[in-house]
């Protein structure tokens, strides 16, 4: 009896100190959310904390007017999504995303960076 | 509490751990027991039938309730309306191209090959019952254990990736074995009250099925706490989120069915065979704590299926200065 306790208490312990994530939340992007880079990005990366299903996962980036400047298909693979952008002239952006996590559940969200100007 | 899909996942789980449970029930606990049963012994012929009733009802419900689960996520996936899904092609791509349809192909196979080998003919079941059975119970695993690929476990980056569904996998094939034994266990109790010499039967049966739920327990506990660390992520967020507390609740119930099973164990099953009168009050004991414990069974299926609509507590630090939102 007491061997059967102890591995499920070490667990235990180890559940105080875990870390789990659930749904495809942004890891981290490139270029990075909020910064401004000094040359106009040739595409846009997003990593994720799940993996995605490129079926249904895209993202949109759009400049001050609405216009959109990305091109191409998103490519996408494993937990990360990458899509090419137009040439792009200093100003802001913003980049808005739709993912479908491979566990068949939706998260979006948008951030911006800005192309400085020279 | 208003979505249908809690619904069609409880439906669908109780369903295929009936059906698996049956089989498992007749390959590994009353096909043994029924060598202590008294020489024209009438009931194990009508619990056979029994057996064969539930693994057949529970596969065709688990197939329409699997068909309207798999609806449901593909009109969610796809953000598309029921008539969209057939008419843009939609419910094709969630099929074909996305892990969650993958599996339920794979599933949809498992169920139909199944359904094969329970309708096969009792002849040439008979040429080779050992084959048959093996094949049987492997699918019957099949079918409850690719479950993991439609839940939280799947999507999950480096060793958890491999580990969490594997995790999950055996839980819901253990969890199958346990629950999905308890009706038939009550069935077999039940058939076995008439004739006292059928009491070594019963005997024989409450023991192995008791075996069966140790290893049963055992294997729960471990990728039990496993899923719960990767979900839950910490012992705050047990009482701090929906999910955690639905958790608790699973597992309290959980242990009151462990607290049933060694009272069984250890108090009634060994009074079976002491004389005519233990033994038949042990019985009809043993009969109803197995339906008490398949009702909560039965509520902790509910849990279950709750819980997969339940964002599981992500504990990411924000890493990026965003909106972002969970849409489902």
């Amino acid at each position: 009896m007491r061997m059967r306790l102890a591995i499920p208490s070490l667990l235990l312990i180890a559940l105080a100190t875990g870390a789990a994530y659930a749904h495809a939340v942004l890891d981290h992007a490139t270029p990075v959310a909020g910064s401004t880079v000094a040359t106009a990005p040739r595409e846009i990366a997003l990593t994720f904390t799940q993996n995605l299903e490129p079926a249904f996962s895209t993202v949109q980036v759009t400049d001050a007017n609405g216009a959109r400047v990305d091109q191409g298909k998103p490519q996408i693979s494993g937990n990360t999504m990458r899509i090419g952008l137009k040439p792009l002239t200093p100003g802001p952006y913003q980049v808005h995303w739709h993912a479908l996590s491979v566990d068949t559940h939706k998260t979006e969200g948008n951030f911006s960076f800005t192309v400085g100007g020279s | 509490m208003n979505d249908p899909l809690i619904y069609v996942r409880a439906v669908h789980f109780a369903a295929a751990i009936a059906a698996a449970g049956a089989i498992f029930f007749s390959v590994f606990i009353a096909g043994p027991a029924f060598c202590k049963s008294g020489a024209g012994a009438r009931w194990p012929i009508t619990l056979r039938t029994q057996l064969a009733q539930i693994a057949w009802i529970g596969l065709l419900v688990a197939a329409v309730s699997g068909a309207a689960w798999f609806v449901l996520v593909a009109q969610s996936m796809s953000d598309s309306t029921f008539a969209d899904l057939f008419s843009e092609g939609a419910l094709w791509t969630v099929l074909l191209q996305t892990g969650f349809g993958r599996a339920w192909l794979v599933r949809l196979i498992l169920a139909c090959l199944l359904a094969a080998t329970l309708a096969l003919p009792f002849r040439l079941r008979g040429e080779k019952p050992l084959a048959v059975d093996a094949v049987t119970v492997v699918l019957a695993g099949g079918l409850v254990g690719t479950l993991a690929f439609a839940g939280h476990a799947v999507g999950g980056r480096g060793i958890e990736g491999t580990i969490h569904p594997a995790a999950d996998v055996a839980h819901l094939i253990a969890a199958a074995a346990w629950v999905g034994m308890l009706l038939p266990l009550a069935l077999l109790l039940a058939a076995a009250a008439h004739e006292v010499a059928s009491f070594d039967a019963a005997h024989a049966a409450t023991r192995r099925f008791s075996n069966f739920g140790l290893v049963s327990v055992g294997v729960l506990l471990l990728t039990g706490l496993i899923n719960a660390l990767y979900l839950a992520g910490s012992v705050p967020a047990l009482a701090e989120t929906d999910y955690g507390r639905l958790l608790l609740i699973k597992v309290a119930l959980f242990f009151v069915m462990v607290a049933i099973a060694v009272v069984n164990r250890q108090v009634w099953t060994p009074r079976l065979v002491q004389d005519a009168s233990a033994g038949r009050d042990a019985l009809s004991r043993l009969r109803r704590n197995a339906a008490i414990e398949a009702g909560l069974g039965a509520i902790i299926i509910v849990v279950v299926a709750v819980l997969g609509v339940t964002p599981p507590p992500a504990l990411h630090p924000q890493a990026v200065p965003e909106t972002q939102h969970h849409s489902h």
